[in-house]
């Protein structure tokens, strides 16, 4: 079954029009990068699937089912967050999401501390659970939000430019945690960057998006400088290397 | 001290205020609204003046003009640009409109002070009755609503994709920090209302690390703010509202210079 089918879809913010025509079909157990410019629509369109942006009925089917509806299925980690001012402790800011949208009084019972600590596990992070969110480094921070996206074992996890503020060495680490979960659970992996370059060994397709649309398509296929000038409406080199990509303006 | 009446009824009356602001102060605090809740108070003052000039009881004046406001500052939602001047200037335009209904009003000046600084000791059974209510309105609203709030005040777009809609949210806490405003002022009036909703709740947020242990701090530091001021008051003769702020402002001082020394404690503990 696919994970995401876009058909015929239009994506608008206000009178503004973001995407238009988008038709793609993501299957199951895939990484994909997002790569466009700032503004080029990325969060837009992560909203759109997540059903933040209403979006006209049936053009969007999130695991067959509208994204209303599969939302419980989808992992969500969001593009800024300011956790800095935070002092609550790890397992207590994750745990907010267990049944947050639910009526009542936010108590956790045995299984949700269980699940909490299982899901800390998997991304390597148990010792998160009791440090206070204002004394973890950007890098911890992200592992903790990936463990949050894993509770309740979503099929999709949308990620929206979770390297922004990361050095090398932690895009590393949560790179090879991310392959190592999708491998491990069959999961679909949607990430939107500004820079392709970590991602090239990861990834199984990118999604471009620039100038109200999007292709979907393997590396090789997509990051050529007559697709990538065909989508941006003006000249653009593509230089390959061997592991690295180069997307420059070309004159 | 205790035998007198009235202070038996400052006492409950001060106490059931200062539960309530701590709880919803932690909230106001987390989802950084401090300066909108502060502006409710202030609209409530023309709301209060406004009633006593048609001869209607002030707290009721007050409580309807702060919802309003409530409502309308949570419609426009956080994502507004300049939110803070728009909501500066309508706490501005109020009290100047207090100002012009006290104008037309001019028969009894203390009631204005009491109403700009809070007079425990004048609370009359009528105001405690509406005390009780609003206490028990809030403490039943937060019961069923406290675990979408704390989601969406934390984590604001992963509420959204959830399912939750933050405006929704929004207008419904606003509506009861206007509540829990209207019954903050009877104790520490319009202007000091910041003392008891807010100081208390940044003291709690500063030193715990878990939601439940953040709420109970600050509701019991609200309380022995409260009482502490009611009680030296009574001793030094001073204004109770005089003594909860710099209460509020110690305490406050206090927990900063706490944290600094725990975290320079731990960081030192780290290094050896
Ligand atoms: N409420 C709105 N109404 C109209 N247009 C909007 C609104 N919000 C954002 N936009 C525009 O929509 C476009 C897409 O924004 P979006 O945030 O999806 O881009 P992005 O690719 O995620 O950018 P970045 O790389 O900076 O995160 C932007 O050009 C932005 O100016
Ligand atoms: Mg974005």
């Amino acid at each position: 079954m696919n994970v995401i089918e876009c058909q015929n879809l239009d994506v608008r913010l206000g009178s503004r029009i973001i995407l238009s025509r988008l038709n793609l079909e993501i299957k199951e157990n895939q990484f994909i990068g997002i790569f466009g410019p700032n503004g080029s629509g990325k969060t837009t369109f992560m909203k759109a699937l997540l059903g933040i942006i209403p979006c006209a009925e049936n053009k969007i089917k999130i695991l067959g089912n509208s994204p209303y509806k599969a939302r419980k299925q989808i992992g969500y980690i969001p593009q800024y967050r300011d956790m800095e001012s935070f002092q609550l402790a790890g397992r207590e800011f994750i745990a907010t999401s267990i049944r947050g949208h639910k009526w009542g009084l936010p108590f956790l019972t045995k299984q949700d501390l269980y699940h909490i600590d299982a899901v800390l596990d998997h991304v390597h992070a148990k010792e998160l659970a009791g440090v206070p969110l204002s004394e973890m480094s950007g890098g911890q921070r992200q592992r903790l939000l990936l463990a949050q996206a894993l509770l309740g074992n979503p099929q999709l996890i949308i990620m929206d430019e979770p390297f922004s503020n990361l050095d090398p060495k932690w895009v590393k680490i949560i790179l090879s945690l991310l392959k190592e979960l999708q491998e491990r659970r069959g999961l679909t992996i949607l990430l939107s960057t500004h820079d392709l370059n970590p991602l090239m060994k990861v990834m199984d397709q990118v999604i471009c998006i620039g100038n109200q649309k999007a292709i979907l398509g393997d590396v090789n296929q997509v990051m050529t400088s007559d697709v990538l000038t065909q989508l941006y409406g003006f000249p653009i080199e593509v230089v390959k290397t061997d592991q690295h990509l180069f997307v420059t303006t070309a004159c | 001290m205790f035998s007198l009446e009235f202070m038996q009824t400052a006492f409950i009356a001060s106490g059931i205020v200062a539960v309530i602001c701590g709880l919803i102060g932690y909230f106001l605090l987390i989802r950084r609204e401090t300066f909108a809740g502060h502006a409710l108070s202030h609209v409530g003052f023309a709301g209060a003046t406004g009633a006593s000039l048609i001869g209607v009881s002030p707290f009721l004046g007050l409580l309807i003009f702060s919802l309003c406001a409530g409502g309308l500052i949570g419609a426009i939602g956080p994502k507004l640009k300049d939110r803070d001047i728009a909501i500066g200037l309508v706490l501005s335009t109020s009290m100047g409109l207090g100002l012009l209904f006290l104008h037309f009003y001019t028969r009894y000046a203390s009631q204005v002070t009491g109403l700009l600084f809070g007079n425990v000791f004048a609370v009359d059974t009528q105001t405690l009755y509406g005390l009780i209510i609003l206490s028990i309105v809030c403490c039943i609203a937060m019961l069923f609503f406290m675990r979408p709030l704390l989601f969406a005040s934390l984590q604001p777009d992963l509420a959204e994709a959830k399912g939750l809609s933050l405006r929704r949210v929004s207008i419904f806490f606003l509506g009861l920090v206007a509540c829990v405003t209207a019954a903050c002022v009877q104790v520490t009036g319009v202007l000091l209302t910041f003392s008891l909703m807010v100081g208390p709740a940044a003291v709690a947020r500063q030193l715990s690390k878990t939601v439940w242990k953040g709420i109970f701090l600050s509701i019991f530091l609200a309380l022995a703010e409260t009482w502490g001021g009611i009680i030296i008051a009574w001793i030094t003769d001073y204004p109770v509202s005089f003594w909860i702020s710099l209460l509020s402002f110690v305490t406050y001082i206090l927990s900063l210079l706490v944290s600094k020394n725990l975290s320079f404690y731990k960081k030192a503990r780290k290094v050896n």
